[in-house]
């Protein structure tokens, strides 16, 4: 069988040093790192919207027209902006291929509890409400592979926990998520395999309490864990603080 | 059932506009009201058509691409690129023929085009959109005005001032076909971008990801818009506020998708020009306004109501 994801020397110019990510399996990973550290650059790489060889269930996606290419992989930026204000259950249709059944799309709208607000513009959104909305575009095709950028951000905390129970669901029904978060724990609660940045590399690669307790995590981040709770290095061992 | 009531519209609009005012046709043997319909309407009728369909497809694609509601050949000085190019073309280096004309007005403007998305950027936020727009509307109308100057012919302002202002008056059927061969391939390269402009909706990174080059989008859409509306505004001038009023028109159909709205704009466009054409020539004013004119008294008012009270609500 073919690996679910292959990245070869995945790179943007000036944002990513070449890296290689390899997915056997379906699984949960978190993508974590600082600011700058290159998180957005791997997915976008990954994507195909940057440098280097990428295969997603052993195809090229660059190779496939947009009806197949959303099969096989979502990509949810951080930006959480639409251009042009359409009904919800439109946006999440412009993830879908052409012709695809509006249940499709309410479907999706569905499994974030969006049913309500299937015709209301999305500019008329509350922030949250957007953001789930352009995350159900991003999980409706339910592509082999989710490329997701920051997609707790602007959700409250029991809807982050839900997103990530239903991320959790579409990796047990066969896709993989490539997930950059911010918040180390919930990133540790949930993945299978951590991925940790740091300037512009992939530093760490791993189990995630393992990667959690690392020396590269300390040094990425500058914080530690102590005691259940995370805590600035001091100063003098802050080497990111120095020139 | 809204693109055939679009097309009945459209089509409805075509008729009147070969048949109003009916007195001289009804008055005249079958000949010479064949000889009436055939030369004098139809090429009329058809320019109103096409140069109004064009400005409508091409108002909802630029308008998509640079994802903003005042996007329009007009605004973004496409039209008086065109206009300098023509006018360069006819009375500077004295190129008066159909084609030289038409080369001149395309390359006018694609060169307003290029120069918008150097100035203003690929997705420009409305005020520098429309700054831009204005520096280039203000330089080419200038150097429009320069050109006329310079021009070896002492009538070359006399000339030149109907065609400015934008006029289907005594056009010929040849004339139309010189718009209307430009403008359809522009409308088909127009019609085939709309599932990628659709999905600029969620910005150049996702569509991107859906497979579509964005880069090669907007070329296509430059090109595209200055072919069809260079070709158009070398035949009949600069006619304005069509392509801002009819995709504005045509989203609220297609609930907001900025591809979709192509096709119902171009027919927008169409019925929009052919019926200022019928006003024009059926006001009792004694003499024919030129039609830029009327397009103009409507969509500026139109224009302003839309920046001051609606913000871009509306209009998106």
């Amino acid at each position: 069988m073919n690996p679910v994801l292959e990245a070869e020397r995945a790179a943007m110019r000036g944002r990513l040093e070449p890296t290689d990510v390899r997915v056997d399996a379906p699984q949960l990973i978190c993508l974590v790192g600082p600011n700058g550290s290159g998180k957005t650059s791997l997915l976008r790489a990954i994507a195909g919207l940057g440098e280097g060889r990428v295969r997603i269930d052993g195809e090229d996606p660059r190779g496939l027209p947009p009806d197949r290419r959303k099969r096989l992989l979502a990509y949810l930026p951080a930006g959480r902006e639409a251009a042009w204000p359409l009904a919800a259950r439109d946006v999440v249709s412009l993830g879908l291929p052409a012709g695809t059944p509006a249940e499709e799309a309410d479907a999706a709208l569905a499994t974030l509890d969006l049913q309500a607000f299937a015709e209301r513009r999305i500019d008329r959104l509350s922030t949250g409400e957007r953001s789930r909305v352009l995350i159900a575009r991003a999980l409706a095709a339910k592509p082999r592979l989710l490329l997701l950028d920051e997609p707790t951000a602007n959700l409250d905390p029991l809807w982050q926990l839900r997103l990530v129970r239903r991320i959790r669901e579409a990796v047990d029904t066969g896709q993989t998520a490539l997930v950059a978060i911010h918040d180390l724990d919930l990133a540790a609660s949930w993945a299978d395999r951590l991925l940790l940045m740091d300037g512009r590399r992939l530093v760490a690669d791993g189990d995630p309490a393992a990667i959690l307790d690392s020396a590269q995590l300390k040094s990425a981040f500058g914080v530690e864990r102590a005691g259940g709770r995370w805590r600035e290095l001091s100063r003098l061992a802050d080497r990111r603080s120095s020139p | 059932m809204r693109p055939v009531l679009l097309v009945a519209l459209v089509a409805a609009a075509f008729a009147a506009s070969l048949l109003l005012p009916w007195a001289p046709i009804g008055g005249l043997d079958r000949d010479l009201a064949f000889a009436l319909l055939t030369e004098l309407r139809l090429p009329r009728a058809a320019l109103a058509l096409v140069y109004g369909a064009m400005l409508g497809a091409s108002g909802a694609a630029v308008q998509g691409l640079f994802a903003n509601p005042l996007a329009s050949p007009d605004l973004t000085g496409t039209t008086s690129g065109a206009a300098l190019g023509a006018v360069v073309t006819a009375y500077l280096l004295g190129l008066s023929g159909p084609l030289a004309v038409a080369l001149g007005a395309v390359a006018g403007a694609l060169i307003a085009l290029a120069l918008l998305l150097a100035l203003a950027g690929p997705r420009a936020e409305t005020a520098t959109l429309l700054l831009a727009g204005l520096a280039i509307s203000a330089l080419a109308g200038a150097l429009t005005t320069l050109a006329l100057a310079l021009a070896p012919s002492p009538f070359a302002f006399y000339d030149a001032y109907e065609w400015l202002m934008g006029s289907l008056v005594d056009r010929s059927l040849e004339q139309a076909a010189f718009a209307a061969v430009p403008a359809l391939l522009a409308f088909a390269a127009l019609w085939l971008s709309r599932a990628a402009l659709d999905s600029l909706t969620l910005g150049e990174e996702v569509a991107q990801s859906f497979g579509h080059d964005v880069r090669r989008l907007r070329l296509a859409i430059v090109a595209a818009t200055a072919l069809g509306v260079g070709a158009c505004v070398a035949v009949c001038g600069a006619i304005g506020f069509i392509g801002l009023v009819a995709p504005i028109f045509a989203r609220r159909l297609t609930g907001g998708h900025p591809g979709g709205a192509v096709g119902p704009a171009a027919l927008i466009g169409a019925a929009l020009l052919l019926a200022a054409d019928l006003a024009v020539r059926l006001a009792p004013l004694g003499r024919t306004l030129p039609i830029g004119v009327l397009t103009a008294l409507l969509g500026a008012p139109f224009f302003l109501w839309l920046v001051a009270h609606m913000r871009w609500r509306l209009a998106r």
